[in-house]
This record gives C-alpha cells, sequence and structure tokens, in this order.
C-alpha cells in the first residue's frame, strides 16, 4: 500500500512536504459508440495524469477545453472509472469508479452542476439520503447543530430553512462545501465554482475556500479564469490534450507564461478589435418590460458595433435578450430591427428576419446534445439545402458541416458524431456556427465565453470582430469585465431589471461599471 | 506544400492516417446507428427460424406471403405512430380512428360517393381529427396522453353514432375489392401500399426538412425553438401524420373485411401500434426511432399472432405476449439509457 507513493518523489521536489492527494500516471480510454475502448494511444483521454495536493494549499488545476481536466476530477472523484495508475488519499488507495470510497477517503467535489435538490431547505439538503435518525425518527436537532458548526467553521451564516433556489449561487456552493466538510474532507474539488458568479459572490466564496486551507485541506481549484490562479493559488498543474504539461510554483509564473504553457504559443493581443465604423442602428429597444425582470428597458445598436451588457446575475440582463428575439412576450415597449416594428412578430420570424440568438446555456439551449455535430451546424440550413424545399440533399448538408467544422476548428473525430461528445469550447463554436451559414444583422450572444479556455477564447473574439466587420452589430451579455472593456464599443449596465447606465468603453474602467451593477443603497436612494 | 518543410514532413504522416480515420470513424458511426435494425431482423429471422420448426404449417410459401399481407395496415399505422414518439407524444386515439374511419368510408361508398372521393374524404376527415388532437396538445399545454384519450372516446363514439353500432356492408363490385384481393407479379397490392408507405416516410424522415425538425424537436424541443425550427408545425403536423396513416390502415382493413366496422380497432388496436413501434426500436422518450425498425416490429408481431392462430392456442395469449413485448422492449430502452448516461 505504500508502494506508490514511496516511488513517486520524481514528481515533487526532494524536500516536498507529504501530498494529501496525490494521482499518478492515470490514464483512461476513450469508448467508441458500442462501449468497446478505443485502445489507441493517441485517442486517450487521459494519458497519463499525475498531481499531488499538499495539505493547506490551493492547487490550480487549468487547461484549454477538451485538455481533460473535468474527465480526470471525475476520476479522483470517483465518477468514472479509469483504467491505470493510482489515487491516493494520504497513501490510502482510492479505488476507481467508487464515488462512495472516494467520499469515505475525504475527496469532495463540488461540481458545476450542483447536487443539491432546489426546492428543500439548506437543512434538508445538508443531510439528503443520510439524514441522521435517533430511536428511527429523524433527529432534526442534531442535524441542526452539525450544519451550524459546519457553516460556522466556514465563516458564514445562512440560514437553515431557506429553500435552496432562494440562495444565490455561491450561496449554494458554500452549502455544498459546507455539507463536504460535515463528512470530514480532505480534499475539495471545486469544478469551475466562479464560472457563473459575479466578482462579489466570487469573493465570497474564496473567503470560505481561504479558510478551508488555513484548515489544511488540499484543494484543487479547477478554472479558465487566470486572476484567480495568480491571486489564490500556491501552485499549478497544467492539462493539455489529456496529459500533464506540469506542475508549477505560482510565484515563479506570469500570466503570458501561463498561457503560453497551456496553448503552446504565444498569444499576441488577448482582445479582437474589429476595424470597423458604427453605422446605422440595427436594433432599437424602446421601453421594453416584462413583469419586474426587465422594467422600461431601451437600448440601441449599431451596425459596426459590438455593445456589451453588464450587470450582476439575475439583473434581467439574459430576459432582455429573450424579449428582443421573441423567446418571451413583452408587456410594453417595441423593437425595432433596421427600422421595422418587430414588436408582434413571433420567434421564428424575428430570427428569419436577420437575428441571431447564441443563448446563455448551451447544453440545454444552444445545441441538440443527442443530435449529430453536422445537423446542428446545418439546423437553419435545411430548408436552403433542399431542392424545392422538399428533398435534401445529403452530400450538400455533409460539404457545408465539413466548411464549418474547418472553419471553425471544431474538433471531431467525424461530423456525425453527437455534439454530446464534444467538449465545452467545442459545443459553443458549434452553437454559434449554425448562424453563420446566412449573415444577420443582429447577433445576441449571451455569456459567449462561459467555460471556454483562453486559446478559443480568443478565436470567438476573432469570430464576433469578423462578424461587426461585414456590417452586423453585436449585442454581447458578459459577466467578465475585462472582456465587456476589451471588446464592446458601448456598455450598458442593468440593475434590478432596469438600464442603469451607458457608458463609451474607452471612457470607462472596471470599477465604474462595477459600481452601477451594485444596488443601491438606502443612503443613496434616500439623496 | 514546399515551404515549412520541418512541420511538414513531421505532421504530413499523422495527418494522411488521421483523413482514413476520420472515414473509418464516420462508417463506425454509420454502422451503429444500423445496429439496432439490424439485430431485429436478426430477431425476426431467429423467430420464422424457429417457427419453422416447431409450428406446423408455418414455413408454406403461402402463409409466409399470408403474414406479409397481415402484416401491411399494422406496418402502416405504426409508422404514423412513430412520428408523434419521435416528438416524445403518444396517441392513443388510432384505434378508434380505425372503427371511424371503416364506417365513414363505407357510408359514403353505400350512398354513391366514388371510391376515390371516399377514401380522399376520409383521409381529409382523419387529418382534422389528428389536427385537433395536435393543436389542444401542443397550444393546450394539454399531455398527448389525454387529448388523444378525448379523442378515442369522440371518434369511438362518432363511429357508433353513424353505424347505430352495426357493420355496414359494401356494395359489391367496387375497386375496394381489388384493392384488396389484387396482386402486382404475384405481391399483393396491400403489401406494395405498405411498403410504398415506409418508402414515403423514410423520406420524408431522413431527406426532408421536416424530418430533421421531428427529430430535432424530439430530442429538444426548447434549442429546436431557439435555432427557429417551426415546432408548432411539427407539433400539431405528427398527430396529422398519425391520423392519417391510421386512416390509410383502416381503408385497406375495410377493403379485406368489405363492411364497415364501427369496432374495427378498439384500445387493444391502440395497443397494438404502438407495440409495434415501441418494439422496432422507437423510443418513448422521443427523438429515436427508424422506418426499417418500425416495418421489422411490425411484422414480429403479426408473426407472433399466425403462430398463435395456427397453433390454434386461445387469443388471450396473443394480448399477454403483447404486453410481455412490449414491457422488454421498454426495460431495453431503459437500460440503454441508462448506460449511456454512465458513460457520459
Amino acid at each position: 500500500m505504500t508502494g506508490p507513493t514511496a516511488s513517486a518523489p520524481s514528481l515533487e521536489g526532494t524536500a516536498a512536504p507529504a501530498s494529501v492527494l496525490s494521482a499518478r500516471e492515470v490514464v483512461k480510454y476513450a469508448y467508441d459508440e458500442t462501449g468497446a475502448p478505443i485502445t489507441g494511444s493517441d485517442v486517450r483521454l487521459l494519458k497519463g495524469v499525475s498531481i499531488s495536493v499538499r495539505p493547506g494549499e490551493i492547487h490550480a488545476l487549468i487547461g484549454e477545453n477538451g485538455a481533460g481536466k473535468s474527465t480526470f476530477i471525475k476520476v479522483l472523484g470517483g465518477a468514472i472509472p479509469a483504467e491505470q495508475g493510482e489515487v491516493a488519499v494520504e497513501q490510502q488507495p482510492v479505488v476507481f469508479g467508487s464515488s462512495r470510497r472516494a467520499r469515505e477517503l475525504g475527496i469532495s467535489v463540488i461540481w458545476q452542476e450542483f447536487s443539491l435538490s432546489p426546492k428543500l431547505s439548506v437543512l434538508e439538503n445538508m443531510f439528503l439520503g443520510e439524514e441522521i435518525t435517533k430511536h428511527g425518527l429523524l433527529d432534526r436537532s442534531e442535524m441542526r447543530r452539525r450544519s451550524t458548526a459546519a457553516l460556522a467553521r466556514l465563516g458564514v451564516q445562512i440560514d437553515l430553512d431557506r429553500q435552496i433556489d432562494s440562495l444565490s449561487t455561491s450561496e449554494q456552493q458554500i452549502v455544498e462545501i459546507a455539507k463536504a466538510l460535515d463528512r470530514d474532507a480532505r480534499v475539495l474539488i471545486l469544478d469551475e465554482p466562479t464560472a457563473s458568479l459575479t466578482g462579489v459572490e466570487a469573493d465570497q466564496l474564496f473567503a470560505v475556500v481561504q479558510e478551508l486551507r488555513r484548515k489544511k485541506l488540499g484543494i484543487v481549484l479547477v478554472t479558465h479564469r487566470l486572476d484567480e490562479v495568480f491571486e489564490h493559488s500556491q501552485r499549478i498543474t497544467v492539462m493539455k490534450d489529456g496529459a500533464t504539461i506540469g506542475t508549477f510554483d505560482t510565484e515563479t509564473m506570469t500570466r503570458e507564461s501561463l498561457i503560453q504553457k497551456m496553448v503552446g504559443r504565444e498569444l499576441g493581443s488577448y482582445f479582437v478589435r474589429p476595424n470597423a465604423v458604427a453605422g446605422e442602428a440595427v436594433l432599437e429597444v424602446d421601453g421594453l418590460s416584462c413583469g419586474r425582470a426587465v422594467v422600461e428597458a431601451s437600448i440601441v445598436v449599431r451596425a459596426g458595433e459590438i455593445v456589451a451588457l453588464g450587470g450582476l446575475v439575475g439583473a434581467g440582463r439574459t430576459e432582455l435578450c429573450r424579449l428582443v428575439v421573441g423567446a418571451d412576450r413583452a408587456t410594453a415597449g417595441t423593437v425595432r430591427l433596421r427600422g421595422r416594428d418587430i414588436s408582434r412578430w413571433t420567434l421564428r420570424r424575428r430570427l428569419d428576419a436577420g437575428i441571431a440568438f447564441v443563448p446563455e446555456d448551451r447544453k440545454s439551449q444552444g445545441v441538440v446534445l443527442a443530435m449529430s455535430v453536422q445537423r446542428n451546424l446545418t439546423t437553419r440550413s435545411w430548408r436552403s439545402l433542399s431542392r424545392r424545399g422538399i428533398l435534401l440533399s445529403p452530400r450538400r448538408e455533409q460539404e457545408l458541416a465539413e466548411s464549418l467544422i474547418s472553419d471553425l476548428e471544431i474538433k471531431v473525430h467525424t461530423p456525425l458524431q453527437a455534439a454530446a461528445t464534444l467538449s465545452g469550447g467545442n459545443q459553443q463554436r458549434v452553437a454559434i456556427g449554425k448562424w453563420l451559414v446566412k449573415p444577420s444583422s443582429l447577433y445576441i450572444f449571451d455569456e459567449p465565453t462561459r467555460g471556454v479556455d483562453v486559446g478559443a477564447r480568443r478565436a470567438l473574439y476573432a469570430l464576433i470582430a469578423g462578424l461587426v466587420e461585414r456590417g452586423a452589430g453585436v449585442l454581447m451579455v458578459s459577466s467578465d469585465l475585462p472582456e465587456v472593456l476589451g471588446m464592446s464599443d458601448r456598455v450598458y449596465i442593468m440593475r434590478e431589471g432596469r438600464i442603469a447606465g451607458e457608458y463609451a468603453a474607452a471612457e470607462t474602467d472596471e470599477s465604474e461599471l462595477l459600481r452601477a451593477m451594485l444596488p443601491e443603497t438606502h443612503a443613496e436612494v434616500a439623496s | 506544400m514546399t515551404l515549412d518543410t520541418s512541420t511538414e514532413v513531421t505532421s504530413a504522416p499523422p495527418s494522411g492516417s488521421r483523413g482514413a480515420r476520420a472515414r473509418s470513424r464516420e462508417w463506425a458511426e454509420r454502422i451503429s446507428r444500423a445496429v439496432p435494425s439490424i439485430g431485429l431482423i436478426v430477431l425476426l429471422a431467429l423467430l420464422w427460424a424457429a417457427a419453422a420448426l416447431f409450428v406446423p404449417e408455418f414455413a408454406n410459401g403461402s402463409n409466409l406471403v399470408n403474414i406479409l399481407r397481415q402484416s401491411a395496415d399494422l406496418v402502416i399505422a405504426a409508422l404514423g405512430v412513430m412520428f408523434v414518439l419521435l416528438i416524445g407524444g403518444i396517441d392513443l386515439s388510432i384505434g378508434s380512428v380505425f372503427g371511424f374511419s371503416s364506417v365513414v368510408l363505407a357510408t359514403l361508398v353505400f350512398g354513391g360517393t366514388p371510391v376515390p372521393l371516399a377514401i380522399l374524404i376520409v383521409l381529409a376527415v382523419a387529418a382534422v381529427a389528428g389536427a385537433v388532437s395536435g393543436a389542444l396538445t401542443h397550444f393546450g399545454r394539454i399531455p398527448a396522453f389525454i387529448t388523444t384519450l378525448g379523442m378515442y372516446y369522440i371518434l369511438f363514439a362518432f363511429a357508433q353514432m353513424i353505424s347505430n353500432g352495426l357493420a355496414l356492408k359494401l356494395p359489391p363490385g367496387t375497386m375496394l375489392q381489388g384493392l384488396s384481393r389484387g396482386t402486382v407479379f404475384g405481391i399483393p397490392n396491400v403489401v406494395l401500399v405498405a411498403a410504398g408507405t415506409a418508402v414515403v416516410a423514410w423520406m420524408v424522415l431522413n431527406r426532408t426538412p421536416y424530418g430533421r425538425d421531428v427529430v430535432s424537436v424530439g430530442l429538444n424541443r426548447q434549442a429546436s425553438r431557439l435555432s427557429g425550427l417551426p415546432v408548432s408545425r411539427v407539433a400539431v403536423g405528427v398527430f396529422m401524420i398519425s391520423a392519417v396513416l391510421a386512416a390509410v390502415s383502416a381503408i385497406l382493413l375495410t377493403a379485406r373485411v368489405q363492411s364497415g366496422e364501427p369496432a374495427l380497432g378498439g384500445l387493444t388496436g391502440t395497443f397494438e401500434v404502438i407495440t409495434a413501434a415501441v418494439v422496432g426500436g422507437t423510443s418513448l422518450f422521443g427523438g429515436r426511432g427508424t422506418v426499417l425498425g418500425v416495418v421489422v416490429g411490425a411484422i414480429i408481431i403479426r408473426t407472433i399472432g399466425n403462430c398463435i392462430t395456427l397453433l390454434d392456442i386461445s387469443s388471450l395469449l396473443y394480448q399477454t405476449v403483447m404486453g410481455v413485448l412490449i414491457l422488454i422492449a421498454l426495460i431495453v430502452e431503459a437500460v440503454r439509457l441508462r448506460q449511456k448516461g454512465g458513460v457520459e
């Protein structure tokens, strides 16, 4: 049982402290459609991945989309089996594919998709399926005591009787962390914890994570946000194409050197500014309202212009976009596309008239996961690919799909594979690709780079810049302030359903935008 | 090609083999998709082999033609319901579309309406019934289970009222007789109609934008809507297809028995049609189903029925077998979904 760790010194420095979690040479095969493993060494999902996490460190795990981070932490958490390699917690080996054993050994994974039940209370979720009983009855006071203790250890207060779906995303994550803490977690793995958090929420979460670090837990942080990596982590393991590039001390790295390790090439300017001049208005929204979600919103997007829509999560940005495309019905206000009033048009008619919409949640709205990459890409072109609108030409369909795949550099084995088998960044390219066949006048992107890695982000920025240069207007919802400032010409900030301000991107900064996003205090209201 | 030699030389061999691999992956993908249908054909072959061994009179040329003849109506109706199942719906009204269409056809023909016109009217009426079910389900946001069960009883009542509950004998010598009895090159007309329906259904599903829409809506309605697909047209249209093909099936049955039968089909009929589609690999959860699978599924069911008749066993056994078959098909589907969930 001690063998594996004894033979592992090459990975770490000679005087390295003992690791709380170590994984060595983990190999995971890909499987074909029939469930048989594909054994070729270059198509393995993981080609010998190693990591060693010390107690009391935040260890960032980074890499481009498709690098194998998700697969690796699934193996660590016992969610899926691996074919070779060893994972151990304090020299105790983890059994592959047994999440129960992983939990018993103290590995807790906070997945991006939460495992909490939204309609139950915090308390009920803390002990869901593992309720404490006394004489066969629920021992609520004991559960309450332990929950309070776990939250107190994190230095937070959350009302145990609140329903989960009334909590903010970061509070939900904290509940999950408290749950892990109550079960004596030794290692906490966070899967892109801040992907859907606003800055304030992320700060709240990291305060908790730092608290755990002081309590000598080993923390693995999977993230795409390099700011977080530099601000919070002590060491960084970089993955690329299913293998580990190496583990580095955060102090010795710079943003540029890290990006280079991730993509294996130099990045020029990170953002891509389009070379275009704003023309006539493409979209004019006037007094658009829908309940309390969107209140009298008025915005303008001109041709050749990127307009960002910023705000906290829940400020009404997504709702405004959905009203513009007609996915939801407005209660008041008008929407004009190139001067024409389209307020009463159906969703379909608006899309056909030249609005492209790439929704926020690509897995449930952006692509049809079980459908092939080819069909996803050609979804908006089936009628134009058909002779007289009746019989489709499979050859022309495949040619169209293949040209989009090569233009967008989507990584596929074959256009016929299901979109579900692609990594997040590649799925996002598919979601966007279907709108590129026929040019639209207005492109609406809702959080286009969420969960997308550095290299792929830059490609997306170039793509968006290209659309604007060809005369389209772009409306982009983004929670990433550097992105908002780096990409857009103008910025609208939404707050509690209203447009709270409009800024020229060149004349504002992050702190001004952030101030506009935050809810007004009572003092401000009074004055 | 000529410049940049250092990278060309090293990268050329892998990229060449990748092209070949991409092509073989493509074929692997196509073959893996055909596997369920091939499996069903093998199952049918095994069933026929076993029946040939154990059921007297089974392996007789005229009996095999008979099985195909008997399968025709089931194939057509099951192909119709497949479209509804593809979008995750269900159509329980099929059984009474049978009786209703049969009665309307016989009444029209008896009253002197020319047969082609009568057939057109029957198909049009069925389309309207399907449109009503579909519209109520889609726009009214009522589960298809409820709307189509309602439609079942409405059409059942209409059939009873029109016919007073009695079978109406067709006048002799109409072209409906030829339709049922006739053959082309030894192949019964009804088999040709079923084969034609299958070809058209395959074309619609695999080679038309509408078929693409149906599958996409079945797999993810929300994403399909946001991509601008005509979701309403799909959601209502599939119920029209189901009802019209059920009516086609009813016309063939009416021609065979030469009378308008208000009791044609019934809930057993509905059940039989859905069983054929599900045994043929159509998912009740939407998005998955093939024309070939459904055709073979229908023939499997009629083969079992044929054996039970030949062996002179109680017809109740037939319904038991139906029930067992649909359970097996659903369990296979559930296991498949679970495995898939595990891999992802």
